[in-house]
């Protein structure tokens, strides 16, 4: 079902030289079926924040979203329900969805106490999606917070370690940050390790989008637990550039993938000159790539292997060769994820100069891509206005979408309008913490 | 071993035995649940205890001897369970007396010992965190919002009793004797009053009676 790609940045090395080269990888879904089968089943459990600050609208909006959730579940999911402040409450341990009265019911009875034990809410989440997991279901936790970890486990690395173990146990974790008070980083974190994805709102206004757009993405899912193998050719070094994890086995852990979009990874080649010198007459055989999933009913799947081979060419041939634009447009992307981790990184250290200095790097990499240059500039904004967790919290959930995110098939233009006519996963937001209709036009 | 836990107690509907037998069958059934480490184990010294805080249910008697049942065996088990997660006596004797054999069961069932994949791991990680984990288990948590629910209703019950004049909010509760006179007629009087009722009372009585029953056939 999935078909996998190779594109280089070029068609061809350059002869006698040690070569670096782009090559996008390509996952690529097919449209949803005409014949529509059953989605995946769902094996949902919502961990809510319910600690002091949460008190009053942060809460009803995120009872909100979660009542959105439950709404849209069909009688065959399953879903539980955990609150958690300073100690944890199993509301509605997992169970079939059938009767939602019980869920809005425990909905409507929660209510804010105490502090922030965080993991524990999670695990007591992870413990009940693992109630109900099977092969056959996608079973993730979704877990909101407005806050910092103050109670139980608090350290990151440990908390994405628990994560990355379960995910790896089929228990996958997304995360929804609200406000800017909460630890971007462990949201993040956990998100990256649990192979889910992490979403801020910064107020309760902007929170409904994020689950909305994690439910159209369950609904569609083609292809999730993709694992990618590379095999490099003797000599050959190839890197990801995307940040993705990487199992035990070595293969890097791509997002689920939705009917329609494409998951990607920018594979950085190191060929050198040796490499070309030691090969025949004829195309050099550079990577393999074989792409892993399970489908949506639950079965293991396959995509490849495919093969990069590229002839080499004397110079004057080499400079005059096209570059692939869709390759140079995703190197691109990548090279603005790592300069907003470095804005951060400067903000958080109260260092508004080097903030500045990278920021102007920012809008000269960016100049010439509309969504990119759009995004720079909103952050622009809360750099002028010396809004430390605002800058901290926007580039960092920025640069983490910008390594991630599944692509549409046609994105060689950008304006609002166009991107609210997409399935919500696939919507290129100019500010990650508003929702889209909080943009402004180009 | 957990669910042999859960299918030997729904095995035991018929299970009778002395006190002894009591205290000996609901440890080796406490004995496998593992995450449970109870200070004390059942003994005739607690048995007699929770009968007297009533979280015990009165057993039958056959002569002097007190013969236990599954009631007090679930119970015993139950309220073991309920303690060693923090639960004070009087709050489980409060609902136990409200709480059918099924629910009482339910209490006492544990997380299935044949893991999958995804739950020994969460496993894992619960023992990695336990000295850290605030969460109620799942029975206790099931415990608390049937104790929620049923004090709800209790106290809406007292409310509209206060409102009908009951001073202290609660029912009046008589025991009354049924004395047959004759098949079609029949004395109700308090026990207690009955208890202490002296000849003289009862000749007086009986000529109260005599009088009322002359008087309303004089009155046809």
């Amino acid at each position: 079902m999935i078909e996998l790609e190779l594109i280089p940045q070029r068609a061809a090395l350059l002869d006698s030289h040690d070569n670096t080269l782009d090559v996008l990888l390509v996952a690529r879904a097919p449209a949803v079926p005409a014949t529509r089968r059953a989605r995946t089943a769902l094996n949902l459990s919502l961990v809510i924040d319910g600690s002091g600050s949460m008190t009053g609208r942060p809460l009803r909006e995120a009872k909100h979203c979660a009542a959105m959730i439950v709404d849209a579940l069909a009688p065959t999911d399953r879903a539980s329900l955990v609150v958690y402040g300073s100690e944890v409450d199993i509301l509605l341990p997992s169970q079939a969805v059938g009767d939602k009265s019980a869920f809005r019911h425990a909905l409507a009875g929660v209510e804010t106490r105490g502090m922030t034990n965080l993991h524990g809410g999670w695990l007591s989440g992870a413990e009940q999606a693992a109630e109900g997991h099977s092969q056959k279901v996608l079973s993730r936790v979704l877990l909101l917070s407005d806050g910092v970890a103050n109670r139980g486990i608090t350290e990151v690395p440990e908390i994405a370690r628990h994560c990355a173990d379960m995910a790896a146990a089929g228990i996958t974790t997304s995360t929804y940050g609200l406000g800017n008070s909460f630890n971007e980083e462990l949201m993040a974190e956990m998100a990256r390790a649990g192979q889910g994805n992490a979403y801020y709102g910064q107020t309760a206004d902007d929170l409904a989008d994020p689950f909305r757009e994690e439910l159209d993405l369950l609904n569609a899912l083609c292809g999730r637990v993709l694992r990618l193998a590379l095999a490099p050719a003797s000599g050959v070094e190839a890197r990801v550039v995307n940040q993705y994890r990487v199992d035990a086995a070595g293969c890097a852990l791509l997002p689920d993938v939705a009917h329609g979009a494409e998951a990607w990874a920018l594979l950085r080649l190191t060929v050198p000159e040796g490499v070309l010198a030691q090969a025949g007459a004829g195309d050099i055989h550079l990577l393999s790539a074989h792409l892993a999933y399970t489908g949506p009913d639950g079965r293991a799947l396959h995509a490849g292997p495919v093969h990069l081979r590229l002839p080499r060419v004397p110079a004057p041939f080499f400079e005059a060769m096209m570059q692939h634009e869709l390759v140079l447009t995703r190197a691109q992307e990548l090279r603005v994820a790592d300069l907003q981790e470095q804005v951060r990184a400067a903000a958080r250290a109260g260092d508004w100069q080097r903030v500045e200095q990278m920021l102007a790097q920012l809008h000269e990499l960016a100049s010439t891509h509309p969504w990119l240059r759009e995004a720079v500039a909103r952050l622009d904004g809360y750099v002028r206005a010396r809004e430390r967790e605002s800058v901290s919290k926007e580039a960092h959930f920025s640069a983490t979408r910008l390594r991630s995110r599944l692509t549409g098939s046609d994105e060689r233009s950008w304006s609002t309008i166009d991107e609210t006519r997409k399935a919500s996963y696939l919507r290129r937001k100019s500010v990650q913490g508003k929702r889209l209709d909080g943009d402004p036009e180009p | 071993m957990y669910n042999t836990v859960m299918r030997n107690l729904e095995d035991m509907t018929g299970w009778t035995g002395d006190v002894d037998e009591l205290a000996q069958t609901a440890s080796s059934i406490l004995s496998t649940r593992a995450i449970f480490e109870s200070t004390i184990e059942p003994n005739v010294r607690l048995i007699r205890d929770y009968a007297q805080r009533g979280i015990l249910s009165r057993p039958e008697r056959q002569g002097k001897e007190a013969v236990y049942g599954y009631r007090q065996l679930l119970e015993l088990v139950a309220a073991r369970t309920l303690v060693a997660d923090g639960w004070p006596l009087s709050k489980i004797a409060e609902q136990f007396v409200l709480m059918e054999d099924p629910e009482l069961l339910s209490l006492v069932a544990g997380p299935p010992v044949t893991r999958t994949p995804a739950q020994r791991v969460a496993h894992r990680l619960r023992a990695e965190t336990s000295s850290l984990q605030p969460t109620r288990p799942h029975f206790s948590n099931t415990f608390r919002q049937r104790a929620t629910q049923r004090s709800s209703l209790q106290s809406e019950l007292r409310d509209a009793l206060r409102k009908l004049g009951l001073p202290e909010g609660a029912p009046a509760e008589e025991q009354l004797t049924l004395i047959a006179v004759a098949p079609w007629c029949q004395l109700l009087m308090d026990s207690d009053r009955l208890n202490q009722l002296t000849i003289e009372e009862a000749e007086t009585l009986g000529r109260a009676v005599t009088a009322v029953l002359l008087t309303r056939n004089r009155r046809k």
